[in-house]
């Protein structure tokens, strides 16, 4: 502190506390505000309530013999707005900014004062501690922030970043700036600081300044916090790249800084829950980014082919000829005709007969997905979704990877479920267990094609009110084949896969055969394994093999080629 | 059919459509379900009981008969159509909460 700074009077500060649904934090802030060793004729308060819909006249009214403090409410449109609102009629030199859920120590506000009238063209900011140590949630948060501070702010001649938890202007600077920017839900305090310094305006730390931030964070609370600002660091990254004409660039050191920090801060069990968390943090701030970055408004490029809009988005697997693909088919072949036309199908591997002709026919896209969780794949179903911003989304398959996606990229968009595969029936695997955690929250009604079905997906946990049932349909005219029967001709059609048990059929034409009955087994289907052994298939009258490009016809004496078993 | 576990096949929809008679082992998922209404459910998995039934009917013109017209009756429920338009009261009943603005987004990522 200078000998001229010490000759001049405390600033008058005006403290800005944006509120939101939260009174009992905000009773505790305002009587940690009302312990500050700060002048109260120098000092005003000023509460804004972020459109809460909560009273919270008289936890302001509980202070007013002890502080100067104003309330104001505005309809929710951010903390930033809100800001900004309360700095308008701010009489203040000093603009200081805290939460609702923080504390700040007694000379909080002296500290950063006197770092004020030492340099008033400074904004300054202090050292915030997480009053909640017992919650790794708001721990492993704090430490994303700790680390950055330390990372941005220690070395050089002004820091890089303060948050506006923690945080002093100088009023004139502030205003000069146009406040923060209220388009910014989050990253807000970012985008000034970075605003800020481009002015040439310095940003001092004041690390005696503490601030004791208890915000009560659950699981989800940690997630969804980070997930916003992951979408926040991306539209600051792109508003400095734009007013910059520099590419968006990822600091590494500042990764690598925050990998290490949890073994070198705490002890070993709690800084593996902490890394475990961080690797949490990594994930949902990443989806954020890049469900941010997905943005119609950017008009990302549109090479995949399909049409601009569709009502109706369904998603499934494979483009082979199956069960699920030809339902789907016939379905969106006859869906043109009719109300909810615009159906579109979002093939994530379709390569296969039912692929090809449905993306000729202009009713699907083919995204050649690798594997569940093929990034490169992911990221293309990410951007078609977003091209097509269907209306709704109707999936088809139980891969876990592009579900995720769906719901990351359209979380309000209505999804429906339709659970086809046979392994829903099977016990509890991981899989299907998280599948089902998903869709408990993500989708507005799961599809049962039977009523059979609705006990099992009801065993996972979905509420019947959302279970409907819905069969598959049959393409084929009625009527016909009992002129041409042939009897004698037992058959199949199948995948060949285990679990249609082939061998069982053909064990049974054997036996009907040794009885000395005149008939025959045909098969027809895609695959090899499950036909028994060469013993087995010569005793049911087994002939010949004989293959076209999509499936394998095996056909046995007198077989006409007919369906039935 | 001797799946030991089928969801829905299309495979005996069409055969029922084309009026082929269906027999088929129990078994998980709706093919049992399916086969019951319009076709022949074994009792059991075993091979005798299988042949013992495939015998009958390719012995009886009557029962072939009997199950196909109970086929028919089956696959009539299963038309394109029929299966449009209940997918279309589901996306309509999904437009219409949406619009009412209930929560249609996961609720772990609604802020």
């Amino acid at each position: 502190m200078t000998q001229a700074s010490r000759e001049r009077p405390e600033p008058y500060c005006s403290l800005i506390v944006p509120t939101y649904r939260r009174p009992a934090q905000l009773a505790e802030c305002l009587e940690a505000l009302a312990c500050l060793d700060y002048p109260r004729a120098r000092l005003e308060v000023i509460v804004v309530d972020d459109g809460g819909g909560i009273p919270l006249e008289p936890a302001v009214e509980a202070f007013r013999d002890r502080l100067d403090v104003r309330l104001l409410t505005q309809k929710r449109v951010g903390p930033a707005a809100a800001r900004n609102r309360a700095a308008a009629t701010a009489r203040g030199e000093l603009l200081a900014f805290t939460d609702d859920d923080c504390r700040p120590a007694p000379d909080w506000l002296r500290l950063l004062a006197a770092g004020y009238r030492g340099d008033p063209v400074s904004a300054l900011g202090g050292h915030t501690v997480n009053a909640l140590p017992s919650n790794p949630y708001a721990s492993a948060s704090q430490l994303v922030i700790d680390v950055g501070y330390a990372h941005l702010n220690s070395g050089g001649d002004t820091a890089q970043f303060f948050t506006t938890n923690n945080l002093a202007v100088p009023a004139a600077g502030f205003r000069a700036l146009g406040g923060l920017d209220p388009s910014f839900r989050t990253a807000e305090d970012r985008d000034f600081c970075a605003r800020w310094l481009a002015q040439g305006w310095r940003l001092t730390y004041v690390p005696e300044a503490v601030v004791y931030h208890a915000h009560h964070l659950t699981f989800a609370g940690f997630c969804r916090q980070h997930f916003a600002y992951g979408r926040g660091a991306l539209r600051f990254h792109r508003e400095q790249a734009r007013r910059w004409q520099r590419r968006i660039r990822i600091d590494g050191a500042y990764y690598r800084a925050l990998a290490r920090a949890p073994f070198r801060r705490e002890r070993p069990v709690r800084a593996l829950v902490l890394a475990a968390l961080l690797a949490v943090w990594h994930v949902v701030n990443t989806a954020g980014f890049v469900c941010e970055s997905l943005r119609p408004s950017r008009g990302g490029p549109s090479s995949e082919r399909g049409p601009a809009r569709c009502r109706v988005l369904h998603v499934s697997w494979s483009g082979r000829v199956g069960g699920i693909e030809r339902q789907l088919a016939a379905v969106l072949r006859a869906a043109r005709a009719r109300d909810y036309g615009a159906a579109h199908l979002c093939l994530l591997d379709g390569r296969g007969a039912v692929g090809e002709s449905l993306a000729a026919e202009g009713l699907a896209t083919q995204l050649r997905l690798g594997h569940g969780w093929d990034p490169r794949g992911l990221w293309r179903l990410a951007r078609v979704l977003r091209r097509l911003r269907p209306q709704i989304l109707h999936l088809h398959t139980h891969a876990l990877g592009p579900l995720l996606v769906s719901v990351l990229v359209l979380p309000g968009t209505p999804r429906v479920y339709t659970e086809h595969s046979p392994r829903a029936l099977r016990p509890e695997s991981w899989k299907f267990r998280a599948l089902y955690w998903l869709l408990r929250r993500a989708c507005f009604r799961v599809v049962a094609l039977s009523p059979g079905l609705v006990d099992a997906i009801e065993g996972r946990g979905v509420d019947p009110r959302r279970i409907v049932v819905i069969p598959n349909s049959v393409a084929v005219a009625t009527g016909g084949a009992a002129a041409r029967e042939r009897a004698g001709t037992i058959g199949v059609v199948a995948r060949l896969a285990p679990s249609k048990r082939i061998d069982l059929l053909l064990d049974v034409v054997a036996e009907l055969r040794a009885r000395g009955v005149d008939c025959s087994a045909v098969v027809v289907g895609d695959g090899r394994s499950a036909l028994g052994s060469r013993r087995r298939r010569r005793r049911a009258g087994w002939a010949t093999v004989s293959a076209s490009s999509e499936s394998r016809t095996m056909s046995f004496p007198g077989s006409t080629g007919s369906t039935s078993s | 059919m001797t799946s030991a576990v089928d969801v829905y096949p299309n495979a005996v929809l069409e055969a029922m459509a084309r009026g082929v008679p269906v027999v088929a082992l129990p078994c998980e998922g709706g093919l049992a379900e399916l086969a019951a209404r319009g076709g022949l459910l074994l009792p059991d998995r075993e091979v005798g009981t299988a042949a013992d039934a495939v015998g009958e009917l390719l012995a009886s013109p009557e029962a072939r008969e009997r199950l196909r017209a109970r086929g028919y009756e089956v696959a009539a429920e299963h038309t394109v159509d029929a299966v449009l338009t209940r997918l279309e009261e589901l996306y309509r009943g999904a437009l219409a909460e949406t619009s009412d603005g209930m929560p249609t987004g996961p609720s772990v990522l609604r802020a």
